[in-house]
């Protein structure tokens, strides 16, 4: 073990990481009623699923949209 | 050769290959290092890293209890598709600063981070049985479900104690002598076996049953009208409820020390590219679902008795099927529950061995460690095995208390990660408060205030309380020695 053992770094947010926060509040905000509300019913159904269910999946794949995008602006042109 | 012989012979070939698989990935690695044993020397790969923590979400439960959430609860088990990327998600931000922490002061479990923050060995040895309590609950439901399926698979031939004890028995075969590692392969091997065993018997039955998805979803509209929804007349459950569950999974996700701790087995960035690619898993739910959905018109509840058992239900009684998809299935619910099982026997033999066995005896050597930890693989593995077979129900309340406890982690932890005056009292004490209010909801009252989850109200309590303690007791100045440490 290192010698140094203060308190663990707690650290200032880098930007990347308040923009996941504010994606995970967006996908837990929109995720719960009464937002959730909006889609909470079957029709329309497209390509098979309802709508309810639609609703989860396209606001997962937004988010995980947005964070490829946090990602790559991180890690570009051989950064680190 | 009948369809239930064919089924013991492909899952026993299965069984066979997740063996050596498991075998073969611990090969030519050091079986005396501790950093090995417990992370893999930090060096897992992102496809590996990937299955691994997916084997979690595509455990018995999903195979077994997702389709059964579906068919007994309707729109309720859509937040099994909701939680997966919510509960990810954090990762991205705590992930790699622990992994950062870990390599620079060696951590190799939750409770080497929390005790070198807080200092507190109690509050290290409570969170570490809680969670092997809760871990051997876990174990529990996977060899449950694995029994189950041999014995439906086999039409009998396999009692239930023998399925168990042949297919946990090859998990802890390879988790002893592999490690995070073996754990780690076999999951690659299982995961994509399930995955695809899901995606084609969850298309099939929807195909065969009513012709397609959306034909499906109409018929159970038309026939039982709120099914569908949430917090409607028909509706199984409430929309406070739903929210509530949906945030308890979400926030406990990675509060599971063996999903946690794998912030310490690979690099700051491969656990980025996990993250952003794991929610890939919430869309592999979907079929698994459908297994569920596709049986709510055709099948009434009370032919299956228990809503879990409707895959193995639909298989044997309402689909026809060749003995080859017969085998094909069994072996990819084995596969499913095996999964988790090796990734959860391993963090609970960890977890024993650095936050409960360390703490009470600080003089233990590496090599001791990586010893009681494979001695803790079995120790274990018997008790998950004697609950699940012979099952005693004394126990049984206490551990599903701890199960739902796991949330309760979460403030200690990001305390220590994000807020300077977060103590060892305020953690303590808000912990205690936490878990007691979730066992007494959980277990005694006979309804939940305004329908919240228990989790949520145990959170919210710990929470206050942990906040008003860490600024009422603040955390000891270190003494120079401890400095030095």
């Amino acid at each position: 073990m290192p010698k140094s053992s203060s308190d663990i770094p707690t650290g200032r947010w880098t930007q990347a990481e308040k923009v996941v926060g504010i994606t995970w509040l967006t996908l837990a905000v929109v995720l719960s009623f009464p937002v959730y509300a909006v889609a909470n019913r079957v029709e329309p159904i497209v390509l098979g699923l309802p709508l309810a269910l639609w609703w989860i999946v396209l606001w997962t794949l937004a988010a995980t949209v947005a964070l490829f995008l946090v990602y790559r602006r991180e890690y570009r042109k051989g950064a680190r | 050769m009948s369809a239930g012989n064919t089924a013991l012979v492909l899952m026993l070939g299965y069984l066979a290959v997740a063996l050596v698989v498991g075998l073969l990935a611990g090969r030519g690695r050091s079986k005396l290092s501790l950093s090995e044993y417990a992370v893999a020397e930090r060096g897992l790969g992102l496809v590996v890293m990937w299955f691994l923590m997916g084997g979690t979400i595509f455990s018995a439960f999903a195979f077994l209890g997702g389709p059964g959430w579906a068919f007994s609860r309707g729109a309720a088990a859509f937040y099994i598709v909701g939680y997966v990327a919510l509960g990810m998600i954090p990762w991205y931000i705590i992930g790699p600063r622990l992994a950062r922490l870990g390599k620079e002061r060696g951590y190799l479990t939750m409770g080497d981070f929390v005790r070198d923050h807080y200092r507190s060995k109690t509050l290290v040895i409570v969170m570490g049985l809680v969670a092997v309590a809760a871990f051997i609950q876990y174990l529990t439901l996977q060899l449950t479900g694995v029994a189950y399926v041999f014995n439906v698979m086999t039409q009998g031939t396999v009692p239930l104690w023998a399925g168990a004890l042949i297919a946990y028995g090859i998990v802890i075969v390879y988790v002893v002598t592999g490690g995070v590692r073996a754990a780690a392969w076999s999951d690659v091997i299982q995961g994509a076996l399930m995955l695809i065993v899901a995606w084609v018997i969850g298309l099939w039955v929807v195909d065969y049953l009513h012709g397609s998805p959306g034909e499906m979803f109409r018929a159970i509209d038309a026939e039982r009208p709120g099914f569908l929804a949430i917090g409607e007349t028909g509706s199984t459950m409430g929309a406070v409820e739903f929210t509530t569950i949906l945030l308890v999974s979400g926030i406990g996700f990675l509060m599971w020390p063996h999903l946690f701790t794998k912030s310490f087995s690979t690099t700051e960035r491969r656990i980025k590219q996990v993250v952003i690619s794991y929610p890939l898993f919430a869309l592999f739910l979907i079929p698994v679902l459908f297994i569920g959905f596709a049986a709510v018109t055709q099948v009434s509840e009370a032919d299956v008795g228990n809503p879990d058992q409707i895959l193995p239900y639909l298989v044997s009684n309402v689909l026809p099927m060749g003995a080859f998809a017969f085998g094909l299935i069994g072996a990819g619910a084995l596969a499913a529950a095996m999964s988790s099982a090796d990734a959860i026997t391993h963090g609970a033999s960890v977890t024993f061995t650095r936050d409960v066995v360390r703490p009470l005896r600080p003089a233990i050597s590496e090599r001791a460690q990586v010893w009681t930890m494979r001695g803790a693989v079995i120790g274990v593995g018997a008790v998950a095995y004697y609950l699940a077979i012979v099952g005693v129900e004394s126990l049984v309340g206490l551990l599903a208390g701890a199960y739902g406890a796991i949330v309760q982690f979460a403030p200690a932890v990001y305390g220590a990660l994000f807020w300077r005056r977060a103590s060892a009292a305020g953690a303590i004490a808000g912990l205690a408060v936490g878990i007691a209010i979730n066992f007494y909801y959980q277990l005694w009252a006979e309804a939940n205030p305004l329908d919240i989850h228990e989790g949520i109200l145990g959170l919210i309590a710990n929470l206050v309380v942990f906040v008003v303690v860490s600024l009422l007791v603040p955390a000891r100045q270190r003494s120079p020695e401890e400095s030095a440490v």
